[in-house]
């Protein structure tokens, strides 16, 4: 049998055996994408290095954190210390839920430059065991054993099985990066609830930490046991003239969270498979895949947020529709680059910038009293 | 300019751009095509 290609180094193992085993099968949702560096073949999957380096990442994040050396670290003190700031966090936010729902929005507004004409929100910060997940949200693929094998022989198919993983991926990879924005607007939280930040930190990094020491099987078990471990969820209703972000959840943090998923599906939206879209995501849209691009995206998140410039950030919006309305094909190609030639993929996301900068300048200049300004033009 | 036959000097018209709003969609807001209802993917936890 084959050793775990997870490099570790002096960092304790608690990571849950099946998931170890899964990694090192590659018989987890993520596992094998077409697209993945396979340069430290044989000894380690491109999947065992990311969730080494997410996994480090994490362990150095909770010893800083509860300033313990990470040799300390511990199972059950991950859990408990989960559990304990959560339900501080909980209580000391009761009481000013409507003031930071509307921060949350007026943040996450600014952080996406979305206007009101662009989409709604629909937000609610709620008591645990008040949120039930919708029933269309199912564990495993609702998908008959012929209906997956039509997909899996189907190379088209299974191109935008890979395109659909990987923008589900990158919705979860940006949420666990985002919820640690409270860090970048303490002061306007701390106005609202004083003091909170420090234990924002806490429950947040426990939580993270939580998903490599839990296997699928329990986790399985802990959401379909009681409504009480549902964190929050998003969805989206696109009813009216103006598409809607329906999120709930049981803190601030876990609610920017929940935003943050909506808006990268949202953007999604405008690259749904033209053939089979449903049994496209009746195949891919599962909780237990949920689990591993909560594992595994905010690493490759990053590495796409990394080559887009902060001062495009105004227009990543833009920037993330136009690769997601890629065909699956083209969309694998550009995600080939950015695991192996990073340096190509930025340009191709400078074109894009480009383009979109000269869009919006033709608009201004045939729309605007005030002609061309040179910060549309990136100058 | 040009000259007249009487040789007075006279402004060339010139053609001043017209901006006509464009008709078009404002590019830097998001415009999502409105899916199928079974097809805008399902809820995420």
């Amino acid at each position: 049998m084959r050793n775990s290609g997870l490099k570790l180094g002096d960092y304790p193992n608690l990571i849950a055996q099946s998931t170890i085993d899964k990694l090192s099968k590659r018989t987890h949702p993520l596992g094998k994408l077409p697209y993945y560096d396979q340069s430290t073949h044989p000894e380690s999957w491109r999947e065992e290095v990311i969730a080494s380096q997410r996994y480090k990442e994490l362990m150095d994040s909770y010893a800083n954190t509860f300033q313990i050396p990470k040799e300390m670290i511990n199972p059950m003190g991950v859990i408990m210390s989960a559990g304990s700031s959560m339900y501080s966090v909980i209580n000391m936010e009761n009481g000013k839920r409507s003031n930071l729902i509307e921060l949350a929005e007026k943040i996450m507004r600014f952080e996406w430059n979305l206007d009101h004409d662009e989409v709604i929100f629909d937000l609610e910060i709620m008591e645990p065991g008040e949120i039930k997940l919708p029933e269309e949200m199912t564990m495993e693929s609702p998908l008959s054993p012929d209906d997956k094998e039509e997909i899996e022989n189907d190379e088209d198919l299974m191109a935008e099985v890979v395109k659909r993983r990987t923008i589900n991926g990158f919705a979860q990879g940006a949420s666990l990066r985002a919820h640690y924005l409270f860090h970048l607007y303490a002061d306007e939280i701390e106005s609202i609830v004083p003091n909170i930040t420090p234990l924002y930190q806490k429950s947040l990094i426990a939580n993270d930490l939580f998903y490599y020491i839990i296997s699928d099987e329990m986790l399985k078990n802990q959401i379909e046991s009681s409504d009480s471990n549902n964190a929050g969820y998003v969805s989206l209703d696109f009813s009216g003239e103006i598409p809607k972000i329906i999120a709930k959840a049981i803190n601030f943090p876990i609610l920017i969270h929940e935003i943050t998923k909506g808006i990268i599906s949202l953007l999604s939206v405008a690259g749904l498979p033209k053939e089979m879209a449903k049994k496209i995501i009746d195949y891919t849209d599962t909780i237990i895949a949920e689990l591993w691009d909560i594992r595994l995206f905010p690493v490759l998140w990053s590495n796409l947020h990394s080559i887009i410039d902060p001062n495009d950030h105004d227009i990543k919006k833009l920037i993330l529709i136009e690769l997601f309305k890629k065909d699956a094909e083209d969309f694998i190609e550009f995600m080939s680059l950015l695991e192996h030639r990073p340096d190509y993929a930025k340009k191709e996301i400078d074109a894009i910038v480009k383009q979109k900068r000269y869009e919006i300048m033709e608009y201004n200049f045939m729309n605007d009293e005030d002609g061309i300004s040179l910060s549309d033009l990136g100058l | 300019m040009y000259f007249t036959e009487k040789n007075s000097p006279v402004e060339t018209p010139t053609e001043t751009p017209v901006k006509t709003p464009s008709p078009t969609k404002n590019p830097s807001k998001i415009d999502i095509p409105k899916p199928n209802e079974d097809e805008k993917g399902k809820p995420k936890a």
